[in-house]
């Protein structure tokens, strides 16, 4: 398999929370170009994976390559979208100035935002349908214009991997619409998208390539061929209990802890 | 004004002002980090190394104007061990974050106590000059401290100045500016030095106990007047300077209107009072959300609703069951209310040209009176009709919402409901619906 040309590789990832790991041993390789959903039930690790590969948590083993090179090359070219329930929305700062961050990690110290920016940050505003708002604080909109602004954000950054951690949680119908036809312009735009979703229904519909996981890699495809009812029995269905438990065991006891004998 | 620059008041006046707003530009660090607890915890963890500082250098025999070098020293080291301990209570020992900052304060808070207490007896000085950490003793600061705290204003508005893109959006977003690398570890340990310097030095006017406030309250006060943190910051900076002034002022100015018996008010507590009172006005009269504003907003509201409830009954009276006038006997028996408040709103409702009172007492509404009322007829009708049609609701119960919502749908809501209802006659209770001038002047056509 040609390594260029692969928007990610993950090669033997391991991530414990704690003495349990929450991922073990992931072999997960995506094509460029595609919307991508990672899915699994909740605690499955969707999250713990994207922030894994983002370097947001310490990872006990395991190689990640995005678009064939080390995260620190990229992260200019990498957005991460994370859950809205992260911030505190009553930050003082007005929608506006949320966007407008996007264009801050390719400023230098002294250059004040240019006219150049501002047309990115207009046309974000503009493509997601937040301009009436722009000059609202951010606690005053609705969940749904908040992961709006948080995706315009993202789309000033102008990337080419894009992650996006639950944005369709909890936000409204329209606001959903709006997304999902973003998400699929950007698509076209060769950009590469990864998104941590649990909603099987909406999944088939919304993505084309689909990552199932729970704690281990179950599948990795186009949704047409991963989306089979075996799979998604291995994904949701039995609990994968004897390794997890055997994994939690091995742990505890190398690192001394107290450990007990249920399940055994 | 002369006076200012009296030596004795010279040096608290300049050195707290500077203090108040390095103080208060350092806070918008933790308060917007939600960590507003640090400020205290770093403070209390500060004293046992002063202590143990002032000690040593005594013990040395080093002159009191030559100790403050070693009180800083002792002051880092152990706010350093401070911070320390919570990383390790919180990621190493899982104890959750708040329980490991009081476990940390109450610690070296005690430990300090301990070793003031025990220089009490041998060396009655030094516990006097140990004391003032406790509440801190404005009035004695020199033009050191002036300069110290000049220093570290500038070097602070410099890091502002140059980093705030960084600061606020890791501030706001910490994720983000990980991923982004927008934030160096060098960026962070400088800004928790500057703060813990800030707080060294801000002990010796405020004291250990007091010293949080000045981090906290004029962030928060600000915070109460704008939705933008780089004119929050310059409007917490700017109560910090009134606050730091005017303590020491009040203080001085106290002590010596009292003149032959002084009363002494000491600085540390009352610029922490001046801050709560500042809040507090803030509170109170600040333009867009303050208690009295909303309070006069409220009334409005409610006054609003009463004349339109009284338009309403008069176009009913008048218009609907065909009486043309009718009298203030009948409204009052329709319309619970007490004889003046219905005069003084007939003079009210006159004025604004919505009705007309005959000289036997009897009211009629103008047309524009009748216009306004059959609005909120409709309104308050097409409001009934939506909820039982759309929302399901039982027609016996749609009654009180329709009272409300009367006074608050605007026209275009009207135009909704109207096409989404298809323009109807009747509402749920069998009572027609008016109709819209424009419907009106079609039918005439």
């Amino acid at each position: 398999m040609k390594k260029e040309g692969r928007a990610l590789d993950v090669q033997g990832l391991t991530v414990h929370y704690g003495s349990s790991p929450v991922l073990w041993d992931l072999n997960v390789s995506v094509p460029e170009g595609h919307l991508v959903g990672l899915i699994g039930p909740n605690g499955a690790g969707k999250t713990t994976f994207i922030k894994a590969i983002l370097g947001l948590i310490k990872r006990v083993s395991g190689t990640v390559r995005l678009l064939g090179n080390s995260l620190e090359s990229m992260r200019r070219r990498i957005a991460y979208v994370p859950q809205k329930e992260t911030v505190d929305w009553t930050f003082p700062m007005r929608v506006r100035d949320l966007v407008e961050m996007g264009c801050y990690p390719g400023l230098g110290l002294f250059c004040p935002i240019g006219k150049k920016e501002k047309i990115a940050v207009d046309r974000a505003l503009e493509l997601l349908d937040l301009s009436f708002i722009e000059n609202e604080q951010i606690g005053h909109l609705s969940g749904g214009q908040q992961q709006r602004s948080f995706l315009a954000r993202a789309i000033v950054q102008d990337a080419a991997l894009y992650f996006l951690d639950e944005p369709f949680a909890g936000i409204d119908q329209v606001s959903e619409q709006i997304l999902v036809d973003v998400l699929r312009e950007m698509r076209k735009q060769k950009k590469s998208i990864f998104i941590v979703h649990h909603d099987l229904l909406s999944a088939r519909e919304y993505f084309d390539w689909a990552v199932l996981l729970n704690t281990r890699l179950i599948a990795s495809g186009e949704i047409n061929q991963v989306f089979t009812p075996e799979i998604l029995r291995q994904t949701y269905g039995q609990k994968l209990s004897l390794i997890e438990d055997l994994l939690k065991i091995s742990s505890d006891y190398s690192k001394g802890h107290h450990v007990h004998d249920r399940n055994l | 004004m002369t006076e200012i620059f009296d030596p004795l008041l010279r040096g608290p006046l300049f050195a707290c002002t500077l203090m108040g707003m390095l103080s208060a530009l350092i806070g918008l660090l933790i308060v917007f980090q939600s960590q507003s607890l640090k400020g205290e915890v770093l403070s209390h963890a500060c004293y046992p190394g002063m202590v143990v500082g002032a000690i040593i250098a005594s013990l040395l025999g080093y002159e009191s104007s030559h100790q403050l070098f070693f009180v800083f020293v002792g002051a880092i080291v152990s706010a350093y061990i401070g911070a320390l301990g919570i990383d390790l209570l919180v990621r190493r020992w899982r104890v959750s974050s708040d329980a490991a900052l009081s476990f940390i304060l109450s610690f070296s808070f005690s430990l300090g106590l301990l070793l003031v207490s025990g220089v009490q007896k041998s060396y009655p000085t030094l516990w006097r000059r140990l004391q003032v950490l406790l509440v801190g003793q404005a009035a004695t600061m020199s033009d050191r401290y002036v300069f110290l705290s000049l220093l570290l204003l500038t070097a602070t508005l410099l890091v502002a100045f140059l980093f705030h893109r960084q600061i606020i959006a890791s501030l706001f977003d910490t994720t983000f500016s990980q991923v982004q690398k927008l934030t160096t570890p060098l960026l962070t340990r400088l800004c928790l030095s500057l703060l813990v310097v800030a707080i060294i030095i801000g002990i010796r006017s405020m004291g250990v106990v007091l010293m949080s406030s000045m981090l906290l309250f004029p962030a928060v006060t600000a915070r109460l007047l704008t939705d933008n943190f780089k004119r929050l910051s310059v409007i917490a900076v700017v109560i910090g300077a009134i606050a730091g002034a005017s303590g020491v002022l009040l203080s001085h100015y106290v002590a010596l209107f009292y003149g032959e018996r002084p009363l002494w008010l000491p600085t540390g507590p009352l610029i922490c009072l001046i801050l709560a009172f500042l809040f507090g006005v803030v509170l109170l009269f600040s333009p867009q959300e303050g208690l009295v504003i909303r309070s006069v907003r409220k009334a409005r509201f409610l006054k609003r609703c009463f004349y339109e409830n009284l338009l309403k009954l008069l176009w009913k009276e008048c218009s609907e069951n065909k009486k043309g006038v009718v009298s203030p006997e009948q409204i009052m028996e329709l319309f619970p209310i007490c004889f003046f408040r219905l005069k003084r709103a007939v003079w009210r409702l006159q004025r604004k040209g919505l009705l007309i009172v005959h000289h036997d007492g009897a009211l009629e509404p103008t047309s524009l009176g009748l216009f306004k009322g059959r609005t909120l007829v409709r309104l308050h009708r097409l409001w009934e009709l939506y909820l039982v049609e759309y929302c399901h609701m039982p027609k016996e119960r749609v009654h009180p919402s329709a009272e409300e919502m009367e006074h608050i749908l605007t026209p275009e809501i009207e135009r909704t409901l109207t096409q989404l209802l298809h323009n109807p006659d009747m509402d749920p209770h069998n009572k027609p619906i008016p109709k819209t001038l424009e419907d009106l002047s079609c039918a005439v056509d």
